[in-house]
């Protein structure tokens, strides 16, 4: 499948103007490869129009468009050639009113360069996600031919979580330790500082640090030092690897590491609620509140709205966790008359609806409450 | 550190807990030592990357890696940086919120803007430089405050940047001292010597007369 990118790729790179040209050429490749489903571009995204435009017309049913160099330019030249994907792609579904299954892009943006004008509010509400998206177009059904509008483009959001394959994301380029969050389908590994980790949460202190409780655990300090005695000796230095076990959301995994190394560049400066309250679980548990100050209060503010409101009853974690005091008084106030306990779970009565409290509330509040 | 200078206050600062290193810095009055994290300067400066980094062929980064105690590296004296804005910048860039102003005021902003520069770390300081510059945006058109162009130059200022370059393309002057200058109300000021060098070289020689006649328009 490579060779087939390389193909349109060359030819798109030698006649960038006649698009009858590539047209033709699409088809000679469908004829040869005419059980080509699925076209893998690898850095390809300079030649995405034309690679998409290609898998339009000669009736590809999925395209993987990964872009791996992405990251490492932050001038913008990179993000721009996403944005081009993107753009491109969705206005190729448009225009041509063909159906693709399936496409995922997958390539580490920036949240900020995505061009309004060409994707939908919708989509961009989803886009939040660090390191890889997948755009999806479904045809409903089979018999039904439908054509594919803006509404049935889908961001499948969490797109880290669908992919099977391991994402590996330089917080600190510099750093000296690996953090792997596994999940059930792949793992995210994180090259950041131990300097950094253990500076701004107590519990990464408790973990890496001498004067842990846990100096002594294989997983913790010692490992790291034997690690790092190790590493001297031999010739190949591999970093020590420190592993989560925890399913924690990996975009607010990494949005938490990244304030930790005061990366504000790579900080959304908006973000939807639900990852507010999957960052704010991320803080609790680490205990890093304090390092996400500068950007929470843009999005505490964002949300402001949305205090009380039927939907948003994780507010009163959010308010919990990163102290602000007014709206904590606010929902307990609210909530502390319509607690009821049910089925050994938490409900809160708001606005006459039980709504579910769920799971995000700060432990010491749930033993006050039911003590 | 033994303190030689009776006169020297030395302080010293713990911007990282857990840092590998000191950075030592010396002026007449106060002697500051940093203990700071080599990743992360490596991390959001080009230049600590470059006499630190990993693949440096410098002195530093060889005797960062193979000392056993912390490592001193000094600040050179004649750089003339603010060791308070110094500890300020540290501290963004080790991500402490909680010991980073939320105010600066313009001389001090100016002592960042200026460690900034020539640390190429501006980007790094995001989203604290919008905090500081907002309250003092309406400054920048005020006489007195030329000096908002090498802020708005550091860091990336795009709105105020435009708005100072077309006023002092209309008014600028070279003053006796073969400067770089401003015409301020019929006033010539000296610019501050931070102006961007790229700036100062691009611009095209002033022509005195045609300025002095622009003079009455531009004051209103």
């Amino acid at each position: 499948m490579l060779t087939l990118v390389g193909i349109i790729g060359d030819m798109a790179a030698q006649h960038t103007r006649v698009s009858g040209d590539i047209l033709r050429w699409c088809h000679e490749i469908y004829d040869k490869y005419d059980n080509g489903t699925t076209v893998k571009c690898v850095k390809g995204a300079k030649y995405c129009d034309y690679i998409v435009f290609a898998a339009l017309h000669t009736g590809l049913k999925a395209l993987n468009l990964l872009e791996d160099e992405m990251y490492e330019r932050s001038d913008g030249g990179a993000s721009c050639t996403l944005d081009r994907a993107i753009g491109g792609v969705l206005k190729l579904i448009n225009k041509t009113r063909r159906n693709l299954e399936r496409i995922s892009i997958k390539g580490s943006y920036h949240p900020d360069c995505i061009t309004t004008s060409v994707v939908p509010e919708s989509l961009k509400a989803c886009m939040d996600n660090i390191s890889c998206l997948s755009l999806t177009s479904y045809s409903k059904s089979s018999k039904q031919v439908e054509e594919p509008t803006w509404n049935t483009v889908v961001v499948e959001n969490e797109g880290l979580r669908i992919r099977k394959d391991d994402v590996y994301l330089e917080v600190c380029p510099y750093g000296d330790i690996e953090v792997v969050l596994s999940k059930a389908t792949f793992n995210a590994t994180f090259l950041v500082s131990s300097h950094a980790l253990r500076t701004g949460s107590s519990v990464f202190r408790e973990l890496l640090g001498p004067e842990s409780a846990f100096a002594g655990h294989n997983r913790g300090y010692r490992a790291l030092r034997m690690h790092a005695g190790h590493a001297e000796s031999s010739s190949h230095a591999e970093r020590f690897q420190l592993v989560v076990e925890k399913t924690y959301n990996p975009t607010a995994f990494a949005i938490v590491l990244y304030a930790l190394h005061a990366c504000g560049a790579n900080i959304p400066s908006s973000i939807n609620f639900n990852k507010l309250l999957k960052l704010a679980v991320v803080c609790e548990e680490y205990n890093c509140a304090s390092v996400m100050l500068p950007w929470c209060e843009k999005w505490i503010e964002e949300w402001r709205w949305a205090v009380g409101t039927p939907g948003y009853e994780g507010w009163l974690f959010v308010a919990w966790v990163f102290g602000i005091n007014d709206i904590f008084r606010t929902l307990t106030k609210v909530f502390a008359g319509g607690v009821i306990a049910e089925d050994c779970g938490r409900r809160v009565v708001v606005n006459e609806g039980i709504q579910k409290l769920g799971e995000y509330i700060p432990q010491r509040i749930m033993g006050m409450c039911f003590s | 550190m033994p303190d030689t200078d009776s006169e020297q206050i030395a302080v010293q600062l713990t911007i990282c807990p857990y840092g590998d290193m000191n950075l030592v810095l010396e002026t007449p009055a106060i002697n500051a030592t940093y203990l700071v994290s080599s990743h992360l300067l490596c991390s959001a400066s080009p230049v600590f990357r470059a006499s630190l980094g990993p693949h440096s062929q410098f002195r530093e980064a060889a005797e960062l890696q193979s000392s056993h105690k912390l490592y001193q590296m000094p600040i050179g004296e004649d750089l003339g940086f603010d060791p308070t804005a110094m500890a300020v910048v540290l501290c963004v860039l080790h991500g402490r919120a909680s010991y980073i102003p939320d105010t600066i005021d313009f001389e001090n902003l100016l002592e960042i803007a200026i460690i900034c520069d020539y640390y190429d770390c501006a980007a790094a300081m995001s989203p604290w430089d919008k905090t500081w510059m907002q309250p003092l945006q309406k400054l920048s058109t005020e006489s007195g405050y030329e000096d908002w162009l090498f802020l708005a130059w550091v860091f990336e200022n795009q709105e105020v940047f435009e708005q100072m370059t077309k006023t002092f393309a209309r008014n600028g002057v070279k003053t006796k001292d073969g400067e770089f200058g401003v015409v301020v109300r019929g006033e010539v000021k000296r610019m501050y010597t931070h102006l961007p060098e790229c700036i100062t070289r691009t611009r095209p020689k002033p022509q005195i007369g045609s300025i002095y006649a622009h003079i009455s328009w531009y004051h209103r």
